[in-house]
């Protein structure tokens, strides 16, 4: 009898692993830029160390699972005192706030491709965030692209506005192999 | 230097609303001896809030509790001053109990733990400034106390901008106009302006702690650590009773330029500001 439990246990769980494929996720396989905009003006930078897995249980892609930590210590752009300014409290405040996550809660289709939906913790504040991507998994290689913007003050970078634009124009992509 | 556009930005909207409500509010000092204290905590929150520096970090951290600390050493400072006199002993320990406990708060546990020494350091630099401050601000009130303050603040700010945080020297311009303010009042009314010295002893030395730990430049703390002991060096004259009057603000007002020159020449050796 004290068998059973465990047998049962294992019946429900073993087929959703075994058919789970797990993509480590690093700044070598993925990319994340921005574009931060003002009136007459614009910026590149993005994040070189990230770390974190995605998940995909079978070909079914909304089961796509995304767990993300970007070190803020490796935030760059395309003028070396504005990736200080951006470090500094009026931006992310990197030094108290040094990790940026995403969690995926849901993944759901939306016509061809896909609406993401997880919880995003930066500076310190965690707000859940939507965003459309393509996904595909294909000869054991994971893909996602995807573009869309996010207000900064949303995560309470309230710093400069007027001057600089609250929206931040975001770009990711994912090429993982298992 | 900044361009053009910054600066009457930075005049219009931090400069002059704070100084001339430091001003207005402190020339009630002939009638109430904490009118000076009202000027520093109504000019300073007003462009606080008016330019959004009242959350000086994104998220929650515990510098964002500076501006509380200095709203509680300015209370803190009217019930020392309404304290008897013979009980100088308590009010001595309830200025270093209040900056001890200031500093422990403000102060995140993460670079209390990476420094040890930051918090005992920013307790004594609090509770120095505040004691000697207040002690010579009615010694004569001829407002060169508050006068030295704004300079050092002006410097901070001028420091903090070469740290590359806009928000911080927002912050550290809206004072020095405040003091500035509160300066003026003295020079002209002959009021005493000590009670707005402890909250100038709290967030002057934040600021530039917040900067120096928070910011990334080539900076050395040297830079930062001038302008929030800059005010001190007006002790070096209390050995000469005898200097009175006009030669006296001189004299305080040129021995605290001399770390403010050095903190503005180290700041700008990290070259030219960018506005782009």
């Amino acid at each position: 009898m004290r068998w059973i439990l465990p047998l049962a246990l294992a019946a429900f769980v073993t087929p959703a692993t075994m058919f789970a494929d797990e993509f480590p996720l690093t700044g070598k396989n993925t990319t994340i830029t921005f574009v931060g905009t003002k009136p007459g003006g614009k910026h590149d930078g993005g994040f070189k160390a990230i770390t974190g897995a995605a998940v995909v249980e079978g070909k079914d892609l909304t089961s796509l699972k995304i767990s993300l930590e970007i070190d803020m210590e490796s935030l760059w752009s395309d003028n070396p005192k504005l990736t200080n300014h951006l470090k500094s409290p009026d931006f992310f405040g990197i030094k108290s706030n040094p990790k940026t996550k995403f969690v995926s809660t849901k993944v759901e289709k939306a016509g061809a491709d896909y609406k993401i939906t997880g919880d995003m913790t930066m500076c310190g504040e965690t707000k859940s965030l939507s965003f459309p991507a393509t996904i595909t998994v294909a000869g054991g290689a994971l893909n996602i692209t995807s573009q869309f913007a996010i207000d900064r003050t949303k995560w309470g970078m309230t710093y400069g506005q007027g001057k600089v634009d609250n929206q931040v124009k975001l770009k990711v992509s994912v090429k993982a192999t298992k | 230097m900044p361009p053009l556009d910054v600066i009457v930005d930075a005049l219009l909207h931090v400069v002059l609303p704070a100084a001339i409500v430091a001003f207005a509010l402190s020339a009630g000092g002939r009638f109430v001896q904490f009118a000076p204290a009202l000027g520093l905590a109504a000019a300073y929150g007003l462009v606080a809030w008016h330019r959004d520096l009242w959350t000086l970090m994104p998220g929650e951290s515990s510098w964002n509790r500076l501006h509380y600390a200095v709203l509680a050493a300015l209370v803190i400072e009217q019930l020392v001053q309404a304290l008897p006199g013979r009980l100088a002993l308590i009010r001595c320990f309830l200025r270093i109990a209040v900056s001890v406990g200031i500093s422990f708060l403000v102060i995140p546990s993460a670079t209390r733990a990476e420094v040890w020494w930051l918090m005992p350091l920013l307790a004594a630099l609090v509770f120095a400034v505040w004691s000697t401050l207040t002690y010579l601000a009615a010694r004569p009130p001829d407002g060169s106390v508050p006068l030295a303050l704004a300079l050092a603040a002006f410097v901070a700010a001028g420091v903090l901008v070469h740290a590359g945080s806009a928000r911080l020297t927002e912050a550290a311009t809206a004072l020095s106009a405040a003091l500035g303010g509160i300066a003026v009042a003295c020079i002209l009314l002959k009021i005493d302006g000590s009670s707005a010295v402890p909250g100038a002893a709290v967030l002057l030395p934040g600021l530039l702690l917040i900067g120096q730990q928070e910011t990334f430049s080539d900076l050395t703390w040297h830079a930062f650590a001038l302008p929030a002991v800059a005010p001190l060096a007006m002790v070096f004259l209390l050995p000469f009773p005898k200097l009175q009057g006009f030669p006296l603000m001189c004299w305080r007002l040129s021995l605290v330029l001399v770390p403010l020159v050095i903190a503005m020449a180290l700041a700008m050796q990290t070259g030219p500001l960018e506005f782009e």
